[in-house]
């Protein structure tokens, strides 16, 4: 009798019916290569068992720990982009892009508090005036008001 | 809206604990379904955030695992739809996959296991890993998926096929 791949796929994975198990279990008995057949089926499963479950003994990561135990607002889940991106720009630094530009302005500000003549302040006038001669230098970084009109 | 009687766990607590008593299987289906290895962790973290955020979909009589796998299946295909949008290249093989030059037979069967499985499209790929590597049956895998079991099937065939080709 013949039994498509499928069929033995699914007797292999305890996913056949008394009915269907009993028909292939006869066949079994006349024919090896059916045997075989299931025999593939089952060690893929064991491969792919040895291939990943290594990780279960590992030690949980914190941050894993300290998610499951957040209080996550729309605003704050993670970016799996984002994620990826932060680790690129820590391994490769490059020109900053203009959402930097303005961040590390607005941290600054904070600086301002600290006085006039502080480092923080003196840091402050150097990336604004970094800021206008990036935008004089050209249209490439497109700026959208917050009214959504582009200036 | 029910109301939580007095001495029993508020349903945002259960799904908190269930989802620490699921981590090492997250983290493992995380490894089987990303390409790279330290994307599986950033997966894990945004789906366990996800959870929390929509907790109150989880029917506590579902299975708990096939809400959470279906969770980190649709942040994956979301991820996946963002990188194809910007036409971002996929980063270069990790550290991690190469051989180390005294590895072992098992060592290599793991990576070329690995290997195989980063291969083949997502669909069949989250199919096997539900299945194979996570133990879900036909029904829990269709849900978690959601999609019929006939569909399913056919996808833990073709990446079945796929695998043993690639493993032969």
């Amino acid at each position: 009798m013949q039994f498509s791949d499928e069929t033995l796929m699914a007797y292999a994975d305890d996913e056949v019916d008394a009915d269907l198990r009993r028909q292939i279990e006869a066949a079994m008995a006349l024919d090896p290569s059916i045997a075989e057949r299931i025999a593939k089926h089952r060690n893929l499963r064991v491969d792919l068992g040895a291939a990943f479950n290594g990780v279960l003994d590992e030690p949980i990561p914190d941050r894993l720990l300290d998610a499951a135990d957040s209080s996550p607002t729309a605003a704050t889940v993670t970016n799996l982009n984002a994620a990826r991106a932060a680790k690129q720009r820590a391994a490769h630094p490059r020109r900053w892009s203009w959402v930097e530009w303005t961040s590390i302005a607005a941290s600054l500000v904070i600086g301002i508090l600290a006085g006039p003549h502080s480092a923080a302040a003196g840091a402050f006038r150097f990336v604004c005036n970094q800021r206008r001669r990036h935008r004089r230098a050209g249209r490439a970084v497109g700026r959208t008001h917050r009214s959504g009109r582009r200036r | 809206m029910s109301e939580t009687p007095a001495g029993t766990k508020s349903s945002l607590q259960q799904v908190r604990e269930q989802i620490v008593a699921l981590l090492p299987r997250l983290r493992r289906f995380g490894r089987a379904i990303t390409r790279h290895p330290s994307d599986a962790d950033d997966l894990v973290q945004i789906s366990i955030e996800r959870a929390l955020l929509r907790y109150e979909q989880w029917r506590p009589e579902a299975p708990f695992h096939s809400w959470m796998f279906g969770i980190m299946r649709n942040a994956w295909i979301d991820e996946a739809r963002a990188r194809g949008r910007q036409g971002k290249v996929l980063a270069p093989e990790e550290a991690g996959l190469d051989v180390p030059d005294n590895a072992s037979e098992a060592q290599l069967r793991m990576l070329s296991v690995q290997k195989a499985m980063a291969t083949l499209p997502e669909e069949q790929r989250l199919a096997v890993a539900l299945v194979l590597v996570e133990g879900l049956s036909y029904k829990e895998a269709a849900e978690a998926l959601d999609v019929p079991i006939g569909t399913l099937t056919s996808r833990l065939a073709r990446g079945r096929e796929a695998l043993q080709k690639q493993l032969e």
